[in-house]
């Protein structure tokens, strides 16, 4: 029930505020917060009470599930479904919303309708967290889009018309390839069983093997590599994570970003787990190659916010690295990656957003010496610069050092090859903070520099709790989704011949694991 | 001579006859538009009422007809289209003066009344009889307003096409008939094997090429966007729906009984059919700046969908095409109802450019319309999603799988111009309140009507279990 009341309430006040925006210009956005905040409030007393209750049963790791009729004739049902993971992504998703919602505190022009898509979109994104049925997910996974093409096409900045079309264009056609890939899964396993269903609980018990799964598993990874973005795909990001409104950057690179990472955890890896093995090597070499290239063009930018688009585009190389090393330790680290990653890409997009209020532009070159005048910006500048460039005691650090030791014990060359990426990010990373807060001196108008305010230091203040909380707790995060993990590992029906070997190295990950999370904490 | 029986179950065609000729006399009497048009819509809703009360299990009237599942269910979806193309017709003439505009519903009587003979017709006779009433009818209904010179001139290009088409279906026909002596469909099924003549074969390409003329299919598609921008929009409309489905229902039936798709050479044939609709009306209408011309290369590659659906050749393929025609219909008739409900006196808004910043002037009919172009355009939660979805799973073999991914890039492609409508509903929030453009005002019927379309577009979208169990 707590699944439906979540959506209900993102939904409900969606609409509820593009009402109440005929009425009233500010309106809508208190009606979001209120709404994003219920959610919030409602999914972490959940988080909390369900501490140590979470069992592996015989279904999987649920913790709560719902599920009704929608269309049985075609063997269609809402399903809904909560784990460890699902549940910290949907925390995610209503704290970032939250804090996004904030950001467009100031946004004048067709309030009512811009709230709407907000909430819709987080909504859809929640919902691409929860499904537990193909078709519900592929319709949460197909919401997310319009209402974004519109934040894009409306709220945007100058090039927004062809940045709302590249972006939908993209995701759409990937998105229908992996509807194809839907259909076909759901014939091939009625064919095979005799009952047709799309219910993802039901379609991993009996999944499909040889030519048929490899190309199935391509039609899902195409959507999920477009919406990462994974190498040769990524060509709608700069335009879209650029050109949209600060709250929509937050939510397509904090948020969006990690729909994908979450689908190739949820199905990949369970649907397809001979095919997805037989395909990591070459998905390790896109992941390690993504993390270089995005970390070179994220180097050569003049455009503050383009920077920062490809550098998320980096980090996004390093999920793919993590996941296709079929460890318990290189899951962890993507899970611990997809919040770290969202809270800090989403700081360093509101940061820039900040510094254009202040100047007009976001162009590197008339920056700089903005310490002076702006030193409590600098200084959150500085702890998500670091931790973007992986420095201990911030949540990416563990998640890069989890991730790149599953891949250590999966594929040493590739792992190699991923930790480059750390050096490199280090070069972009700090020019940021050079470029826009040494260097020379500003000169065009001092005047309109300013420090925080009170709202802009909210916003900053609770991202900052929650990474460097994050960093010196992450075993709460990886607490949480330690038996959705352990369940999706086992799951690999390879591991039937050697069941047992494979137990103990999921157990032995664990442990080691644990071991970590104390050093880490004695550490700090 | 047929039994009462029989007669019960073509009453409702018996009734649109009657209704056709009672409106004729009501003009004869006094011209009145109010009479006509009342009387049009009773005569669609008792046509409906009559329709209920068909079995649909297959009933044979003397050797003419045949009532099954699918040609019921087509006939009320037609019968619905008309009665809402009437709606259509009373508020867009009401801005049209110039005309004696009474005897417009005799025509759309009767050229429904071929159309729904069209769709239980089991015989090649009673399918050319209503395909000549259909047609004839339509060639008055496209040059209707006498005052245009495009009118006249599309009315007149749609006589020499549709004229021809009948030729080669009824040429086709005569090839098939020399070589079986048989014109019964369900006397000929199941004819094409090993050892079919190639003159039947022929015949059979002849019959292709004339329905690709009727549901302007590429390469027989030329005429559609001139005839569409120039007939009166609510005529448009009938073409676009009842026309090509009725021609779609006629051909499903032909092929499938007489097993026509398991000859390899038909089935490439209506594959490259297929393929070419799908991609070249998504292609043309892409720098397309006429919306009713956009419309014409967009029902072009919906027809080119229903293809797929219907070269699935199973029992999935038949249901599969009957929904999709449903939410096509819908879909249609709502996008041209839009433009009739948006136009004003004298001022019909069929550029796309007339429609630039609706959404800062009337929210809820841009939204709306935004709504009918993503169902267009087959984005998940209209019913377009669940159409393709439908045709997507029919579809789904290894023989098919080509078209799948033809109709996957297609529809992408498709989706600019969908897009690009939207985009300018949404751009120009300055110049949308500087200038008002004059926009028609509207009756409360018409108002619902287009309300109820909309419900129709986000239920059939969501929750299309209603729809799914009126296929059977």
């Amino acid at each position: 029930m707590i699944l439906i009341t979540l959506l209900l309430i993102m939904m409900g006040g969606g609409v509820l505020a593009w009402i109440a925006g005929a009425f009233d210009k500010s309106l809508p956005k208190w009606i979001s917060l209120f709404a994003l905040l219920t959610g919030l409030s409602m999914m972490v007393s959940f988080w909390i009470g369900s501490a140590g209750t979470v069992n592996l049963t015989a279904g999987g790791a649920w913790m709560v599930t719902a599920k009704y009729d929608w269309i049985p004739q075609l063997g269609m049902s809402f399903h809904l479904g909560l784990d460890g993971i699902s549940l910290i992504m949907t925390l995610l998703t209503l704290f970032l919303g939250a804090i996004s919602v904030i950001v467009s505190w100031k946004e004048e022009r067709n309030t009512g309708f811009y709230f709407f898509n907000l909430l819709w979109l987080l909504a859809g994104i929640t919902g691409v967290f929860l499904a537990l049925d193909m078709m519900v997910f592929y319709f949460f996974w197909e919401i997310m889009l319009i209402p974004m093409y519109f934040v894009i096409a409306i709220w945007g900045y100058e090039d927004r018309k062809y940045a709302g079309w590249k972006f939908f264009l993209f995701t759409q056609i990937s998105g229908l390839m992996m509807l194809l890939a839907i259909i076909a899964l759901y014939l091939i396993h009625g064919s095979k069983t005799g009952t047709y269903t799309f219910d993802y609980l039901e379609l991993i018990k009996n999944v499909p093997g040889g030519q048929a799964a490899f190309w199935l598993m391509s039609g899902f990874l195409l959507a999920f590599f477009v919406k990462l973005p994974a190498l040769p795909f990524h060509s709608w990001l700069p335009d879209a994570y650029t050109q949209a409104p600060p709250a929509g950057s937050v939510i397509i690179a904090a948020l969006m970003s990690k729909t994908a990472a979450y689908g190739l955890i949820r199905f990949i890896i369970p649907l397809f787990p001979e095919a997805a093995r037989a395909f990591a090597v070459p998905a390790l070499l896109i992941g390690g190659l993504s993390i270089l290239y995005g970390a070179k063009l994220s180097y050569a930018q003049k455009s503050l916010k383009r920077l920062i688009a490809y550098s998320s585009f980096s980090h996004m190389g390093f999920i793919l690295v993590g996941v296709f090393s079929f460890t318990a330790l290189g899951l962890q680290g993507v899970m611990l990656q997809m919040v770290a990653h969202g809270l800090s890409i989403a700081a360093l997009f509101i940061i820039s957003e900040f510094v254009r209020e202040r100047t007009g532009s976001f162009d590197l070159s008339e920056m700089g010496g903005f310490w002076k005048k702006m030193s409590n910006m600098g200084g959150f500048t500085i702890v998500f610069i670091m931790a973007s460039v992986g420095l201990p005691g911030l949540a990416n650090f563990v998640a890069e050092f989890l991730t790149l030791a599953g891949a250590w014990q999966f594929n040493i060359p590739m792992s190699i090859i991923a930790t480059l990426g750390l050096i490199v990010s280090v070069n972009y990373s700090l020019r940021i903070l050079q470029k826009v807060f040494h260097q020379k001196e500003y000169t065009a108008n001092q005047s309109r520099l300013y420090d925080l305010t009170a709202r802009e230091w909210i916003v900053m203040g609770s991202l900052t709790i929650a990474i460097v909380g994050l960093g010196f707790f992450p075993q709460k995060v990886v607490h949480t989704a330690q038996p959705a993990f352990d369940k999706i590992l086992m799951a690999s029906p390879d591991n039937n011949s050697s069941d047992q070997t494979m137990n103990r190295v999921t157990q032995l990950n664990t442990m080691h694991l644990a071991e970590l999370n104390k050093k880490e904490v004695s550490h700090d | 001579m047929i039994s009462l029986a029989e007669f019960k179950t073509i009453l409702p065609e018996v009734i649109l006859s009657a209704g056709a000729i009672l409106v004729l006399l009501s003009i004869a009497v006094k011209r009145s538009f109010m009479t006509s048009y009342l009387l049009t819509l009773i005569t669609f809703a008792a046509a409906l009422y009559f329709l209920t009360g068909v079995d649909g299990k297959g009933e044979m009237v003397s050797n003419l007809f045949v009532v099954d599942a699918q040609g019921k269910f087509i006939s009320g979806l037609i019968l619905c289209s008309s009665l809402v193309i009437t709606l259509f017709t009373y508020s867009y003439f009401r801005n049209v003066k110039e005309e004696t505009r009474e005897e417009y519903f005799v025509l759309l009587i009767l050229s429904t009344l071929g159309a729904v003979f069209m769709t239980i017709s089991d015989h090649f006779i009673s399918f050319v009889i209503s395909l000549e009433v259909l047609s004839v009818s339509l060639f008055a209904l496209i040059g209707y307003l006498r005052h245009k010179g495009a009118a006249i001139e599309a009315g007149i290009k749609y006589l020499i096409l549709a004229a021809a088409a009948t030729s080669f279906i009824l040429f086709g026909f005569a090839l098939v008939y020399m070589t079986t002596g048989k014109m019964n469909l369900h006397e000929l099924s199941g004819f094409i094997g090993a050892g079919t003549p190639t003159l039947a074969i022929a015949g059979l390409a002849m019959v292709i090429v004339g329905f690709g003329f009727k549901m302007a299919l590429v390469p027989f598609h030329f005429w559609t966007p001139d005839i569409y921008a120039a007939a009166p929009t609510p005529g448009a409309a009938f073409i676009a729906t009842v026309s090509k489905g009725a021609a779609f229902v006629f051909l499903l039936r032909l092929f499938y009984s007489i097993g026509g798709l398991n000859h390899e050479g038909i089935w490439v044939a209506f594959a490259v059919i297929a393929t070419a609709s799908m991609f070249i009306g998504n292609w043309l209408g892409l720098r397309q700046q006429n919306l009713k011309r956009l419309f014409a290369y967009s029902s072009i590659s919906h027809l080119g969908y229903l293809m797929v659906a219907f070269l699935a050749f199973t029992q999935r393929g038949v249901e599969a095409s009957s929904f999709y025609l449903l939410i096509y219909f819908i879909s249609m008739l709502a996008a041209f109802g839009m433009i009739i409900y948006l136009s004003g006196k004298g001022n019909e808004l069929e550029m796309v450019e007339d429609y630039r910043g609706l959404f800062w002037r009337k929210p809820i009919a841009a939204t709306v319309f935004t709504v009918i172009m993503l169902s267009l355009a087959g984005v998940p939660l209209t019913a377009g999603f669940m159409g393709k979805f439908m045709v997507l799973s029919a579809g789904m073999g290894a023989k098919g799988l080509f078209l799948l991914f033809v109709l996957v890039v297609s529809s992408t492609i498709g989706l600019f111009y969908y897009l690009r409508v939207i985009a300018v509903m949404l751009s120009g929030r300055e110049a949308a309140q500087a200038s008002q453009p004059e926009t028609g005002r509207h009756s409360i019927v018409f108002t619902a009507v287009m309300a109820a379309l909309f419900i129709l577009l986000l239920w059939a979208g969501i929750y299309p279990n209603a729809f799914l169990g009126m296929l059977g």
